[in-house]
């Protein structure tokens, strides 16, 4: 399945209304804010066929409820539900397990989620965490992100500090690849933190410092809750979709789709094949690179990529000049690469 | 004394995964109209206890107990049996205090699959995943980071964390 799903649910007494922007949908809220009640309302309603007392549309896909009673059934007849939008309560022991990761990535269906728990074991980004929000008058809930941008600019995706020109002393990347690669060029001190589990430890560790934290907002989900709780601390949270998607965005690289998939990411994503958007975003920039003098790899930059327009053109699409201090680009120099045989056509490299 | 084991727990005695569930099959008519729950019901749910087997929604009308929230059961349970360990993942963070309220009158262990954050004092709270006793809750967040994606036993008194 891709696209966005518009869902619409009316039984006699209140309706629910909203968009599914991604196969991961998570809904996170206090308690007594009718999340058991609308999976009880859905229930309902699926079981009204002939559609007597309820509405409900999802754009033409299939809708379920999963919950402990029919997973190991679905599980087992899995390839008969690549295209349906499951609803699963709170508190079922599966959603926490390795099969359900399975599950997800191999069905390529849509999930709604309501949960409090770490679905670490699943990549869903950031923005697709929600609270349920009710319009009293209208009997209507909808949905409302769980954690806001700071800012309204969409260029800059910062969930927790502030959008700010001061130089960090630290820069913490999620892993060691290509990211940390570049970041480590700025001349400010960098490191990897092992992975998305590892950075609350690692951000723990060095809250003595000015702390500009790089993560893959597409994946992320799973991370964000404890991270915001730091505010006070000298921390800013920078979620892009991915590194690779600060990359695509630079223009460093050519298509003749690039813009319409950096605007409606939504359109190309088929959940089959990638289980989160940071997950396309790799697999694109690494087609589109491929016939170019430097190639993309996720594991790190090739040699001749790293030079200093590059690194400029990164920065600067993406709202970070701030980084760029004066004289301390630790560029590479190498550039007998760029001036090879090899077409650049595709490439805007400085 | 509140005492919280973080993790996914997958060895515990006396250990209630689904308090919902439990509630829904065990619960004693009288708990419901005990001046405990009634304020729960009100402060967490927003509706009114009416009697043991009624409850008016503002927002759901007249309801059975069964369509109370997953939160608002598991309090209710923590209160009445102190002597089972529930699973409180199904308790929003608007039941914190609630649950600190309860651990100042009664030991009670609770589970948590989530970092809940807590409203700030100075009252006592035991990790028993560390063994530490934190003064001051609102480090508690700090703390269960550590062990919220642990898989934990707990025997005898003392938590194993796995993974």
């Amino acid at each position: 399945m891709k696209g966005k799903i518009q869902f619409y649910f009316k039984n006699k007494k209140r309706s629910y209304s909203f968009t599914l922007n991604r196969n991961i949908t998570i809904i996170n809220d206090f308690s007594g804010t009718g999340k058991s009640s609308f999976i009880r309302d859905l229930q309902n309603g699926l079981l009204d066929v002939k559609g007597r007392r309820h509405i409900l549309k999802s754009d033409g896909y299939r809708v379920k409820i999963l919950n402990d009673s029919n997973w190991d059934s679905i599980y087992d007849g899995q390839h008969a539900y690549t295209d349906t939008i499951f609803f699963i309560d709170e508190q079922n022991p599966f959603l926490v397990t390795q099969k359900f990761a399975k599950f997800v990535t191999n069905t390529g269906a849509y999930f709604v989620i309501i949960t409090r728990a770490h679905l670490s074991q699943l990549s869903y980004s950031v923005e697709e965490i929600y609270e349920f929000d009710y319009d009293e008058d209208k009997n209507l809930y909808t949905l409302k992100p769980k954690y806001d941008l700071l800012c309204n600019d969409i260029k800059s995706k910062y969930y927790l500090g502030y959008k700010s020109n001061v130089l960090p002393t630290l820069i913490m990347t999620e892993d060691s690849g290509s990211g940390f690669d570049f970041f480590k060029c700025l001349g400010i001190d960098c490191i990897g933190a092992g992975g998305n589990s590892k950075i609350y430890g690692k951000v723990k560790e060095n809250l003595d410092k000015n702390l500009f934290v790089v993560g893959d907002g597409a994946a992320f989900g799973a991370y964000i809750n404890d991270l915001v709780r730091l505010q006070g601390h000298d921390i800013r949270l920078f979620l892009p979709e991915s590194f690779e998607y600060m990359v695509l965005k630079s223009g460093i690289y050519y298509d003749k789709n690039l813009d319409d998939v950096l605007r409606n990411t939504w359109k190309y994503v088929e959940y089959k094949e990638y289980s989160s958007w940071e997950r396309y975003f790799t697999k694109y920039l690494i087609d589109i690179s491929s016939d170019t003098v430097i190639p993309y790899k996720k594991s790190g930059f090739r040699k001749g990529f790293l030079q200093k327009g590059n690194i400029e053109k990164i920065l600067d699409s993406n709202d970070l000049s701030f980084l760029n201090i004066a004289g301390e680009l630790q560029a590479s120099s190498d550039e007998s690469e760029i001036t090879s045989s090899k077409s650049i056509a595709k490439m805007n490299i400085i | 004394m509140l005492k919280i084991i973080y993790g996914d727990i997958i060895e515990c005695d006396n250990f209630i995964y689904n308090p919902e569930s439990y509630f829904n099959r065990f619960r004693e008519n009288e708990w419901l109209t005990d001046s405990f729950a009634v304020k729960a019901i009100k402060d967490i749910d927003n509706s009114t206890v009416i009697s043991s087997n009624i409850i008016e929604s503002e927002v759901l009308g007249t309801i059975p107990p069964q369509y109370l929230s997953g939160g608002v059961k598991t309090l209710i349970m923590i209160y009445n049996r102190p002597d089972l360990i529930f699973n409180a993942t199904w308790c929003g963070e608007n039941c914190a205090q609630t649950l600190l309220d309860i651990g100042k009158d009664k030991d009670i262990i609770i589970n948590l699959e989530y970092n809940m954050a807590f409203p700030e004092s100075n009252q006592e709270v035991l990790i028993l995943n560390s063994g530490d006793v934190i003064y001051n809750t609102g480090d508690l967040e700090l703390e269960g980071a550590r062990y919220i994606d642990k898989n934990v036993s707990y025997k005898g008194g003392e938590v194993i964390n796995e993974r």
